[in-house]
């Protein structure tokens, strides 16, 4: 259990004009026993950024700091970390048992009797000491993650490692590993920093989420919080399913403009769009509000009359396709039951206080959502 | 193949042609031996009087040629097996630890020292014959190291360090291609586990290796058994002589005795059976990918 500092972590992959910059000066400060999800798309370095952690990568610049200590120099096996594999990489030719005392075996001075003590309180812990003396081969693929992460919780290392383990199971034992996951780091309370791409994931796993793209850190910030008050465009984008609504605009007079559409500002948001020139203007599915058989005209200076493309039923809700009249392509979702058919003329309203603006050229934010009538208080997020 | 309701078979023309092309190309590959081992069992006689593949004719039955081949040879045999089992094993072993630092870690320059390994499977035997017996002549063993048992074994010292260099290549090669296949995240996980690279080497690769060494056990042993050329160049102490020597001196100088000559064939071949009938199993597997 320990704090692990990313200090301008930076990795370059070959050298000269050839080489590419993988992770670009990321600074991250996991507190101890916190769950940081490292997220982002394929190649955006969140795997390289793990191994460099777990010392699989060597470090072009920056540092790595666990319990205060500098850990560029050290090796895997001298860093007291344990990693969960995507493939969980077990060793095939070993029982459950030995697979989970080869850790002990190799970095530890127990003895006999204190390995297999700590290897039967783990496959209890979860749930796996019917398979103890069966080999990787024999198990199921749950079963086999089950291993890959007793393997890891039986050292009781400083911090655990995982990469993308849940991707290769099934949707519904994913979302039940999910909570199994959360609910064993909390009772470990282990430094865990864990990788995927799954926005899902990130989103209910972490106490914190660590956004990358192109190798450079988005944003830190709790789940709420990179959902309600995304540092940019980016973040705004990837968080989120369906993602938010993007419209190009230019700015003219505190309105909004993209060709026939136009979107009239006051009050903060308005300030906050003074000086920019082009905007993005952002708005998340379920804040769009949309009402079959009114008049656009009757409706608020934010209500936009709109044909309905495809829409396609969850159960839940209904993710709807909007073309507005006006020119942008929306998407919406409403509740699952409520009927609205392809080819419906309605009108849509884009609330003022659920729009997050984004700078044209920077894609930072300079203003987001408002949550005064939001339950969670500012504080939370 | 079907069954009408009549109960009478529908024979499949392209299968009785399958079967008749598989029969006569097992027919041909093993007529030579067939005629080899009936003239085996024929006494000169009777080899004279017969086509070399038919049963031997009454009277003319005889063992006495397998008898004397195994006298002649078993000398030849037991100094063919002192080589060839540890030769064998070191190459092997040598290979799969060359393949698991050539494929398995990483270090600066490894793909030029690969090449050197992959260059070397290339060397025909003949080109090198000349260094090499230079080279043994002034290594001379059984001068430097002055025990008894050097001095009295040397050639076949010489001769199973030899096949040794010169199976390392091939070997390295063979395992690395299996290697390959080996899962990177297992291996990492392994050195988060805490284990060095000899550790990984000894607990994880070697017990994954069993397939691929049943490959190359069978493969250089045959090689190095069946050897006639480096034994030739290599030994000429007599004691020291090989199998494949003594063999080749089987054949009369003034009067052919054929028998002999094919139960001697077969004699100085059993051992090489004998380890693909051992390793059988596992070299499928290997060979198949099978891990």
């Amino acid at each position: 259990m320990a704090r692990l500092e990313l200090d301008s972590v930076t990795k370059r992959f070959g050298e000269g004009d050839g080489s590419v910059l993988a992770v670009d000066d990321v600074n991250i400060d996991i507190a101890d026993g916190e769950f940081l999800v490292l997220v982002g798309p394929s190649g955006c370095g969140k795997s390289t950024t793990l191994r460099m952690i777990a010392g699989l990568e060597s470090i072009t610049d920056g540092e790595i700091r666990l319990a205060g200590q500098r850990m560029n120099e050290q090796g895997p096996a001298e860093r007291d970390i344990a990693m969960v594999f995507q493939s969980y990489a077990l060793y095939p030719h070993m029982t459950v048992r030995q697979n989970m005392r080869f850790g002990l075996e190799e970095s530890t001075g127990l003895d006999d009797d204190e390995m297999d003590e700590r290897v039967d309180k783990t496959a209890a812990l979860l749930d796996i000491t019917n398979l103890l003396d069966r080999k990787p081969g024999a198990l199921s693929g749950g079963q086999q993650q089950r291993v890959a992460l007793g393997r890891a919780i039986v050292r009781e290392p400083k911090a655990f490692l995982m990469d993308e383990p849940l991707s290769n199971l099934d949707a519904k034992l994913r979302s039940q590993m999910r909570t199994e996951l959360q609910q064993l780091q909390h009772d470990l309370d282990t430094t865990t920093v864990y990788v995927t791409h799954d926005q899902t994931e990130a989103m209910t796993m972490g106490d914190r989420i660590a956004i990358l793209d192109g190798g450079e850190l988005q944003q830190v910030a709790t789940p709420l919080e990179a959902y309600h008050r995304p540092a940019n465009q980016f973040v705004a984008g990837f968080i989120g399913e369906p993602s938010m609504n993007f419209v190009d605009c230019a700015v003219e007079d505190e309105t909004l403009v993209a060709d026939a559409f136009r979107y009239p500002l006051a009050g903060s948001a308005a300030a906050a769009v003074a000086d920019a020139g082009t905007v993005t203007l952002g708005i998340r599915p379920e804040d769009i509000a949309v009402t079959a058989g009114a008049d656009a005209a009757d409706a608020g200076e934010h209500a936009y009359a709109a044909t309905v493309e495809v829409v396609e039923p969850m159960g839940d809700e209904n993710v709807v396709h909007l073309s507005l009249d006006d020119g942008p392509d929306l998407v919406a979702t409403v509740d699952g039951l409520r009927q609205l058919e392809d080819g419906t003329e309605v009108v849509v309203e884009l609330p003022e206080n659920a729009i997050h603006v984004f700078d044209g050229g920077t894609g930072e934010a300079i203003h987001s959502r408002s949550l005064a009538d939001a339950e969670l208080n500012e504080s939370r997020v | 193949m079907s069954t009408d309701a009549g109960g009478s078979f529908d024979v499949d023309a392209s299968r009785v042609a399958l079967y008749a092309v598989l029969l006569a190309m097992v027919a041909f590959y093993l007529a030579p031996l067939e005629s080899g081992f009936m003239t085996a069992f024929k006494t000169p006689d009777g080899f004279r009087s017969t086509t070399p593949f038919a049963l031997p004719p009454l009277g003319e039955f005889t063992l006495s040629a397998w008898g004397t081949a195994f006298d002649r040879l078993s000398a030849g045999l037991l100094n063919s097996a002192t080589m060839a089992v540890p030769a064998t094993v070191l190459s092997a072993l040598f290979g799969s630890l060359a393949a698991y630092g050539l494929t398995n870690l990483s270090w600066r320059g490894q793909v030029g020292v690969l090449m050197l390994f992959v260059a070397g499977v290339f060397i025909p035997y003949q080109a090198v014959l000349v260094p090499l017996t230079q080279f043994w002549s002034f290594v001379d063993l059984g001068g430097r190291i002055p025990l008894g048992l050097v001095a009295d074994n040397e050639g076949l010292i010489n001769l199973g360090i030899t096949h040794v260099a010169y199976g390392i290549p091939i070997c390295t090669v063979l395992f690395r291609s299996y290697y390959a296949t080996i899962d990177d995240e297992m291996l990492e996980a392994a050195r988060l586990d805490g284990a060095s690279a000899a550790t990984i080497y000894r607990r994880i690769i070697l017990p994954l290796s069993v397939p691929i060494f049943a490959v190359t056990l069978i493969y250089q042993f045959t090689q190095i058994w069946n050897d006639l050329l480096f034994a030739i160049v290599l030994v000429s102490d007599p004691s020291n002589q090989v199998v494949t020597v003594a063999l080749n001196q089987l054949q009369g100088s003034f009067v052919q005795q054929f028998n002999l000559q094919m139960a001697g064939a077969f004699v100085a071949a059993l051992p090489t059976l004998v380890v693909y009938v051992l390793f059988g199993e596992q070299f499928a597997k290997g060979v198949a990918g099978d891990t």
